[in-house]
């Protein structure tokens, strides 16, 4: 238990470490959860009616993570709590890992080993460090419940599993993924002519009648609006193509840590051929399931990679129980210790080094100190209702820290048509034509444009062709990387 | 009940009553609804089509000639349906067509569809469950509850099988006036009827030669006076196959979602007796494909199989011995919760649909202008415009078959979207446009997004747009185009 709780505190001290490096958050969509916990705090319920995203609109998502941290914000400041909270629950999965190495293996070492790499999961590390997110709390208990399914049909663990299936779609609505994943168990229990045990077939039927309830209670705005796009969150066609093309396998292999996705494919083949465990198939079962969302673009690659990351290092307790078996056999046990040391040192160099080097590029992701500043001047110098154009990584920023309205963010659902505002977007940025541009900064009703780095890098442009000679547009700040111009002029006939 | 045997000493006739009194609870709810709001009770689109086909046909028009109220003098698309309605104004009045037939109709599915089970040994569990989810699903709402013919063709379709399923000579000859009838409906129709028909031939092993007999009679009868088209929902709107299928998703005869996860169960559970169940599941690809691919009104009867093997999936879960009676009863509750939350936010949707403001300005339009006038609005307004304000519509659902729709539907959309007057004037001149009928679905995306959006920013110019009529948003301009001099 010490030992754990060692790990604990290691883990969350290098987090708090990184986290703490910067005053700032990474990801636009910290700042809409920002956003989120804030209007909790001051109101009571979230900002369903948001004003300012995407000029005005409705948003739907479930709120229970906001909720959480808006309790904590009501005697610690909002910028401690976001720093903290998401990290203490991220680095809680050490001991749900635990719980499920050691209810797999039955041996203490390898549960506490896989304790110790579940809290160096790289990809894990990269999106819950600075960005408060959503997922901290979620893989930690969506493992929970993965261990609780395990662990029936004692009482406590069913009470617990029927608490959680309740409170997981309350978090995220990729909880269905746990659903999914059960059904995928039952098949491959039906394949390997194992039986399957009642109260599993029971709890996979609860879980998946309240997931899709709770998710159509949440979304059944968005199931009207959006109809069958809701399976793609309503992403435009041109982001649902980059996630595809970023697809690569060391990618993966880097995110997820080569040590545990090759031990984890290669239990996957064992299990599947040879060795018959209920419980490895429990996992792998999750694992396809994982791979098959990815693959149809259900779920997003991230969040694909922080299920696939921890399944992956679950399955490799069993990995190291085989390593130690084997090394208990050696004909010169001798060199045991050689291979021990040879172990535990490319855990650190697969494993740690590569968590750290995410944690250190998540926490230098943040915006930079030019966008920020450009961003406090916005608010003080534009219009107030006025609407300002950003790419969709800075949509957020713009409503939260400007409190101006956006054209577009990283927030799809109940937005029509989302495909031709990304496309009107980059035409307004790119466009060699003003009138071409100015028709669309009319239809959005634009009144200023905003040019950092990031749009610089993601249209791949130096500056807006038509502003330089026009007197429709006006520079109203520059300073270093950023610039705001003013649009002044308009098609409409007044 | 479910859980014991007590079901089973339960009259038939009790049973009835129970389940009729339970579709009378649902039907009646969207009825409710509308009379607490001031609604209109007239909620569906192509309700207001029927009756006024039908009311042409009480004023003498039989066969169905042109339509002078369709900027395309197209055929009036008439079917038996429309001569059954007619009949029933004269002799009920529009009220009583309107409301108490739709109801009458699904009271009466749903005993023929109880006798027909129990002629077919279903266990009465089975029976009682198919009947509860059937009532309970959103399309038996739109079905039952708006005037529709596949109202009609399901309970005659029912009431066919039911007779076809006895032994006597009567009954066998009361079934091939009810098919006949049927069949006299839409050839889409004839089809179904025929799937069904080979499906109950095949379960039962039994009066092949009938079928023989039916299938030729159809052949002969049908083939010969059906008329051309069958009358669909939304007959320009483009849909996609999932939302027709979802209600949940949007669908206006589409299943809860609860629904299909159930039927599935039951598809895998019933998966056992492939080998007696075989006609059953050819019925029910046949009705997919055509629900997808030909006609999603294919649903409603698409509906009766899903329901069986919804009761089918249920009953599995009721009969699992559980560990825990709380995960039983959570799971329980949790899917008549999914069930009737479907159907509750169906309910919501059909409330949506009124349209009192609307049928204000165009009573006052069929009053006030001359009878050749031509009104240009959004199409989902055409039977609106046709049936309320008795003036011709440029466009109505049922445009998309005509020859040269596209061209035309190019040229609206032009108007809707210019804000040149001249261009607009010439258009308007050239389909003879004397009104312009805006509503608040038109101003809220279905045509516009902004208040000054394209023909709404023309419409400010006094000179050429009058404003005729105005009720809580809904606006009636006249055109006024002075000739050149």
């Amino acid at each position: 238990m010490w030992l754990l709780l060692l790990i604990f505190a290691i883990t969350l001290g290098v987090r708090l470490f990184f986290a703490f490096n910067t005053p700032d958050f990474t990801g636009d969509s910290a700042y809409f959860n920002l956003r989120q916990i804030e209007h909790i705090t001051e109101h009571g319920v979230p900002q369903f009616d948001d004003p300012l995203s995407y000029g005005g609109r409705y948003y739907i998502f479930p709120p229970m993570f906001h909720y959480i941290l808006a309790f904590f914000n009501l005697f610690l400041p909002i910028s401690i709590v976001c720093k903290v909270i998401p990290n203490i629950f991220a680095s809680l999965l050490i001991f749900v890992a635990y719980l499920i190495a050691y209810k797999m293996t039955e041996k203490y070492t390898s549960a506490n080993f896989t304790a110790a790499i579940s809290g160096f999961i790289p990809i894990f590390m990269g999106f819950t460090i600075n960005s408060i997110s959503v997922y901290s709390l979620l893989i930690p208990l969506a493992f929970l419940t993965v261990y609780c399914f395990m662990k029936l049909p004692q009482k406590k663990y069913l009470y617990l599993f029927i608490a959680l299936a309740f409170i997981l779609p309350l978090i995220h609505a990729s909880a269905l993924l746990i659903a999914s994943g059960l059904v995928i168990y039952l098949l491959f229990l039906k394949l390997e002519e194992l039986n399957m045990k009642r109260i599993e077939i029971e709890a996979i039927l609860f879980l998946l009648f309240v997931m899709l309830w709770v998710d159509f209670l949440i979304f059944k705005k968005a199931f009207l609006f959006n109809g069958p796009g809701i399976i793609w969150h309503n992403i435009p066609q041109q982001l649902l193509n980059i996630g595809a093309i970023k697809w690569f396998i060391l990618d993966v292999m880097s995110k997820v840590g080569y040590i545990p996705l090759v031990y984890g494919i290669f239990s996957i083949y064992e299990h599947i051929f040879k060795v018959k465990n209920r419980n490895i198939y429990l996992l792998i079962s999750f694992a396809f399931s994982t791979f098959c969302l990815i693959l149809f673009k259900l779920i997003s690659l991230e969040l694909g990679l922080l299920f696939l990351g921890v399944i992956m290092t679950l399955l490799f307790s069993k990995g190291f129980l085989d390593y130690f078996e084997w090394l208990g056999k050696l004909k010169w046990p001798k060199i045991r210790p050689a291979f021990v040391i040879f172990f535990f040192i490319s855990f650190l160099i697969n494993s740690f080094v590569p968590s750290v080097a995410f944690a250190r590029a998540d926490v230098t992701e943040t915006p930079s100190i030019d966008i920020i500043e450009a961003l406090e001047w916005a608010k003080e110098n534009t219009f107030e209702g006025s609407t300002i154009l950003a790419s969709i990584d800075n949509g957020h920023l713009i409503s939260t820290i400007a409190k101006r309205k956006n054209v577009i963010d990283s927030n799809f659902l109940l937005v029509d048509e989302t495909t031709k505002r990304l496309e009107d977007v980059e035409i307004i940025y790119t466009s060699k034509l003003e009138t071409e541009a100015q028709r669309h900064l009319d239809e959005y009703n634009i009144g200023y444009i905003f040019l950092s780095q990031k749009e610089k890098e993601i249209f791949n442009i130096e500056s807006i062709g038509y502003t330089s000679d026009s007197r429709c547009f006006k520079k109203v700040f520059e300073q270093n990387n950023v610039t705001i111009f003013r649009a002044r002029c308009s098609l409409k006939v007044k | 009940m479910f859980f014991s045997k007590k079901i089973y000493y339960v009259s038939n006739r009790k049973l009835i009553t129970l389940l009729l009194a339970f579709a009378l609870l649902v039907l009646l709810i969207p009825l409710i609804i509308n009379s607490f709001h001031d609604m209109n009770i007239i909620t569906n689109n192509p309700s207001l089509y029927h009756i006024r086909i039908a009311e042409d046909i009480l004023e003498g028009d039989f066969l169905g000639g042109t339509d002078e109220l369709t900027y395309f003098k197209r055929p009036m698309y008439v079917s038996f349906f429309h001569y059954f309605l007619s009949g029933s104004i004269w002799f009920l009045g529009n009220t009583f067509t309107l409301i108490v037939f739709p109801i009458l109709m699904g009271l009466f599915s749903i005993i023929a569809l109880y006798l027909l089970l129990e002629r077919l040994h279903v266990d009465k569990k089975i029976l009682v469950l198919t009947i509860s989810l059937l009532i309970a699903s959103p399309v038996f709402v739109f079905t039952f509850s708006t005037l529709n013919a596949y109202a009609f063709i399901a309970t005659f379709l029912l009431w066919g099988l039911y007779f076809y399923s006895r032994d006597e000579l009567w009954g066998l000859i009361t079934s091939l006036v009810l098919f006949v009838l049927v069949s006299f409906f839409s050839r889409f129709s004839i089809i179904l009827l025929l799937a069904f028909l080979l499906s109950y031939s095949l379960i039962t092993s039994k009066k092949q030669k009938w079928f023989l007999v039916v299938l030729f009679t159809l052949l002969l009868v049908g083939f010969k006076f059906v008329p051309q088209m069958f009358f669909e929902f939304d007959t320009i709107q483009e849909t996609n196959a999932l939302v027709d299928f979802v209600s949940d998703f949007g669908g206006v005869v589409g299943f809860s979602i609860f629904a299909l996860v159930l039927g599935t169960i039951g598809l895998f559970t019933s998966w056992a007796q492939k080998r007696q169940k075989y006609p059953l599941y050819l019925l029910l690809i046949i009705l997919i494909y055509m629900a997808i691919d030909v006609n999603k009104s294919f649903n409603i009867y698409l509906l009766f199989l899903a329901s069986y093997l919804a009761a089918i999936g249920l009953l599995r879960i009721l009969k699992i011995k559980w560990h825990f009676t709380i995960l039983r009863d959570l799971t329980l509750i949790i899917i008549l919760c999914g069930l009737l939350f479907s159907t509750v936010s169906y309910y919501d949707r059909l409330a949506q649909n009124d349209y009192s403001d609307e049928a204000a300005v165009l009573n006052w339009l069929s009053t006030n202008t001359p009878e050749d006038s031509s009104v240009l609005s959004h199409y989902q307004n055409g039977f609106l415009i046709q049936t309320l304000g008795k003036r011709k519509a440029v466009l109505d659902p049922l445009s998309a078959y005509n020859i040269g729709f596209d061209q035309t539907n190019d040229e609206m959309n032009q108007i809707f979207d210019s804000r040149n007057l001249r261009d607009t004037k010439a258009l308007l001149k050239k389909y003879k446009i004397d009104y312009i009928f805006i509503n608040e679905q038109m101003r809220r995306g279905s045509v516009w997004d902004e208040d000054d959006q394209g023909l709404l920013f023309l419409l400010q110019n006094n000179e050429t747009f009058k404003k005729a009529h105005s009720v809580s948003g809904v606006n009636l301009y006249r055109v006024v185009i002075r000739p050149k001099i």
